[in-house]
């Protein structure tokens, strides 16, 4: 007898278990593929893009912050295809929308030496 | 035990080649440095960016005011603001040449000049043009000015504290040329102060610069 309740009681934990992981799934799923297409963050600070190389998906953005006193720009390469971000005052943040696949390289107009790269798959 | 050895040599020379960047900016500012204020090579990493970032500044500042000296006229105001503008030329011109010897020092690529600088930024905003004497000295006051905001940030993030003690004595110098170039205006107009503000910095930045 006490072995049957202990099979029942098993078995509860283990459609309920079930049922837990069925209902989760669907939500994990949605928020990976927000997640994916969620900005990411690179910081501008000390002259420097932080990190200054990413991977991102076509149609996911980047948001620059500039952490600097120094007004900075992210402005494309040659080859890039994105919307210059124009200048990025001190304190200030820029969402640049990358929609082209390929390598991305970016610079800042008045420091040139700052560069960095945005790998979109 | 090899790795400890490989990270002791590593900090050896990362500490080494910073001790060659500081003598090598020493020279020129005769600023007593040693390289026990050199730190890690990650450090160096980060310092070298700001090096960098200052030296886009020089080539920027030459390149405009060899464009200024261009256009500016051959009357005595022009030639007045001319003479000036090569002096203050020559200062970026040295102030370059040590930049690059730094980060050569602390075995980096110094960045490259570009050949032409966007300054349009500064003519919508009517903070100097290319068009007059005056417009031009404007133009040159208003680079000048950022200048030294832009040092006053490098020189605060730089992490070895021999480079920040040798990058305060190029700042001062920044900022000398932005009050020459007021006080070029001040003989024109008593009302111009060459130095018209106790602190040089984002808030009195307006006070600093001359609308075109």
């Amino acid at each position: 007898m006490k072995l049957s309740h202990t099979l029942l009681t098993w078995a509860y934990w283990g459609v309920v278990a079930t049922s837990m992981t069925v209902s989760a799934a669907p939500n994990n799923a949605s928020e990976e593929r927000h997640a994916t297409k969620a900005p990411i963050t690179v910081t501008i600070d000390a002259f420097q893009f932080q990190p200054d190389k990413i991977r991102i998906k076509r149609g996911q953005s980047v948001i620059f912050i500039n952490k600097d006193e120094v007004p900075h720009t992210v402005t494309p390469g040659k080859n890039a295809h994105f919307v210059p971000s124009g200048i990025i005052k001190g304190g200030e943040q820029h969402e640049v929308l990358f929609e082209s696949a390929g390598v991305q390289d970016y610079s800042c107009d008045f420091h040139p030496s700052m560069r960095g790269r945005v790998i979109v798959k | 035990m090899e790795n400890m050895n490989n990270e002791s040599d590593n900090s050896r020379r990362a500490a080494l080649k910073a001790g060659i960047a500081i003598s090598a900016l020493a020279a020129l500012s005769l600023t007593t440095l040693n390289s026990a204020n050199a730190n890690t090579g990650s450090d160096t990493k980060h310092d070298m960016a700001i090096l960098n970032a200052a030296l886009d500044l020089e080539n920027q500042a030459i390149w405009a005011y060899g464009v200024a000296a261009g256009k500016l006229s051959d009357s005595k105001v022009g030639n007045v603001i001319k003479a000036l503008a090569l002096r203050n030329q020559a200062d970026h011109i040295k102030h370059r040449d040590i930049f690059i010897s730094t980060i050569k020092s602390l075995g980096g690529t110094p960045a490259n000049a570009k050949g032409a600088y966007d300054l349009s930024a500064y003519i919508k905003a009517g903070e100097g043009n290319l068009d007059s004497d005056a417009n031009i000295a404007k133009l040159a006051l208003a680079l000048e000015v950022d200048a030294v905001l832009a040092y006053a940030s490098a020189v605060s993030k730089l992490r070895t504290p021999a480079l920040v003690a040798a990058g305060l004595t190029i700042l001062p110098d920044e900022s000398a040329h932005a009050a020459a170039i007021r006080a070029v205006f001040s003989t024109l107009d008593s009302t111009i102060h060459a130095v018209p503000a106790a602190q040089l910095s984002k808030e009195t930045r307006s006070q600093w610069i001359l609308s075109a």
